[in-house]
């Protein structure tokens, strides 16, 4: 009930506020216009005679023929070769641009190649790739590392080599790298110097000869990865493994 | 020819299969998430886990943390926190007329920071000190933590509400940044069906059993120190990092101290799966958590949807495994 009687007093003290500022607005107008009735009264007819000026004809042609006020003359080129030069090469390339006839063939081809040239300065400023942004990252560093092709490497000397050094782990990296490349070109695996030996060991996972290839791996990351002591006999062994091997992808 | 493992491995992979038995009670799932974090705590460093509301960050963590016998503390960041409130502060004494230095919760061996990007950057710079040199400095005087001491934050992605981006120089200091993600279905399914027939979540967590002390964790630290790593590899991880200072979609590269994090990780998890030697397969797949939160892509990138384990595969196939 009390909140009803509230709204109610609200309602009315707006309306008696609207109706205040109406009569207020009213008031005001009204003074306003008898105001300016009454200023109306005071206002007399002015009948003095005009008597319009005009600058001296002399004057005139003073002016007119004064280099300062003459705005259409092209300012006087410096008085040096290169104030020349540049003049010369300005008034060529003004009546070159400045036909309107459209009629001379390498207005258009030089126009042509100065548009070239801008979006190309553009395009290499790499002003565009704000414009037309490339997608994802494709961003190819050239940082890369030098990489061991093992296409290249005579592995018989190589191997022969790290033997007679008794060098005996090299040995067993050799040989392993030279299964890698057998691998590679029977297009058993995706050869790429990135790639870890896991990663062939999965590649070769759907072959019979896998065990195999996984066996030689682990020869190959305790002895070089792990620095394990490899005496010649562990060489052979692991040889011996690999040829069996090569001989099951042969066959 | 017999390859045996130069160090004794038995002692660390047993701890290690105790606390993932354990956890495995409570989280389903996350089994890499979960690999991931004990070789961090045998690398010892500090954890970031980032993933939307929900997918178990907070429970992962918690749960770690009860599995080690060692004091566990926990900071909730909200945008309020003071820098007095994570080390501590000095009160004075009517009794003893001077002040004392009362601990703040970071004075525990396994901290749980939790949505530790919800604080702005003056409370984030209160970790700073503790998370590299393991020491709080306040009123000029030192205190040293106990070991271990291990950080485990929890964080939901940048562009969620109320969130900040934290400090470069915070993040340099976690030693891995793990995305955690939604569960497979079937994972779901039996994470329902726990729920349905347990008991409570929190009282299933009070049951998680310690199962090692920090004396023992100190000792498998000491194991991880003996693992081998060959000069190649070494060289590897330098040419991973040191790309990412040059590469054209980063705006900031990985510090140093990232390439010091890569090694000190890669021997953790090659003793966590038996060997005492890295392989290249350790140093790739480790460079995502160590990298991803270092480096900083190039405004371009990032507005193309770019993210930083492109860019880190990128470089990982541009450089060269050595063999």
């Amino acid at each position: 009930m009390n909140s009803v009687l509230g709204k109610l007093k609200k309602i009315l003290v707006c309306h008696i506020c609207g109706l205040l500022g109406i009569f207020m607005l009213v008031i005001i107008s009204l003074s306003t216009v008898s105001a300016q009735k009454d200023s109306l009264k005071t206002i007399k007819n002015d009948n003095s005679l005009i008597t319009p000026r005009y600058p001296d004809p002399g004057h005139l042609e003073k002016y007119k023929n004064d280099h300062d006020y003459n705005y259409n003359e092209r300012p006087m080129p410096a008085d040096n070769p290169l104030g020349r030069w540049i003049d010369w090469l300005n008034r060529k390339i003004r009546s070159f641009f400045g036909s309107k006839s459209y009629d001379n063939f390498w207005q258009y081809v030089i126009m042509a190649v100065t548009a070239g040239l801008v979006l190309y300065l553009l395009y290499k400023a790499k002003v565009l790739d704000y414009v037309f942004p490339s997608k994802g990252v494709r961003a190819s560093a050239d940082y890369v590392v030098g990489q061991e092709n093992i296409h290249e490497i005579n592995f018989e000397d190589a191997i022969g080599g790290a033997l007679n050094q008794k060098d005996f782990r090299l040995a067993i990296r050799l040989q392993y790298l030279r299964i890698l490349k057998l691998l590679t070109t029977k297009e058993l695996i995706h050869w790429k110097p990135n790639l870890t030996n896991q990663v062939y060991v999965q590649e070769l996972e759907k072959y019979p000869y896998h065990p195999d290839f996984v066996q030689i791996t682990r020869y190959f990351e305790f002895a070089w990865y792990g620095d394990f002591q490899v005496n010649e006999s562990g060489f052979e062994e692991m040889k011996a493994f690999s040829d069996s091997f090569v001989k099951k992808i042969n066959t | 020819m017999e390859f045996t493992n130069r160090i004794e491995l038995t002692s660390l992979k047993e701890a290690a299969e105790k606390i993932k038995a354990e956890i495995a009670q409570i989280v389903i799932g996350q089994q890499s998430t979960i690999e991931y974090i004990l070789t961090a705590l045998l690398a010892d460093g500090h954890i970031l886990l980032e993933g939307v509301p929900g997918v178990a960050k907070t429970l992962i963590a918690k749960v770690i943390a009860k599995t080690i016998d060692v004091d566990f503390g926990r900071i909730q960041f909200t945008p309020d926190l003071m820098p007095t409130d994570v080390l501590g502060t000095s009160l004075y004494n009517t009794k003893s007329t001077e002040f004392e230095f009362r601990q703040g919760p970071v004075f525990a061996n396994i901290v749980l920071v939790d949505e530790v990007n919800r604080a702005p950057a003056k409370t984030q710079s209160a970790l700073f000190e503790v998370m590299e040199e393991r020491q709080v400095t306040v009123d000029g005087t030192t205190y040293p933590m106990s070991e271990p001491f291990l950080i485990l934050a929890t964080q939901n992605p940048v562009e969620h509400e109320g969130t900040y981006r934290l400090p470069e120089a915070q993040l340099d200091r976690f030693l891995f940044k793990l995305n955690i993600g939604y569960p497979s279905v079937a994972e779901e399914a039996q994470i329902l069906k726990g729920h349905n027939e347990r008991r409570r979540l929190s009282e299933a967590v009070n049951e998680v059993k310690s199962v090692i002390t920090a004396s023992q964790l100190s000792a498998l630290r000491d194991i991880i120190l003996h693992v081998h790593v060959e000069e190649n590899l070494l060289e590897y991880i330098v040419k991973i990092v040191g790309a990412t200072r040059s590469h054209p979609a980063l705006f900031l590269g990985a510090s140093p101290r990232a390439s010091v994090a890569l090694l000190n990780s890669c021997k953790a998890l090659a003793a966590l799966r038996g060997r005492d030697f890295i392989i290249p397969d350790d140093v790739q797949e480790l460079a995502y958590p160590v990298l991803r939160h270092r480096i900083i892509l190039t405004p371009e990138r990032e507005m193309e949807g770019s993210t930083p384990d492109e860019v880190i595969r990128l470089i990982l196939e541009k450089t060269e495994v050595p063999r």
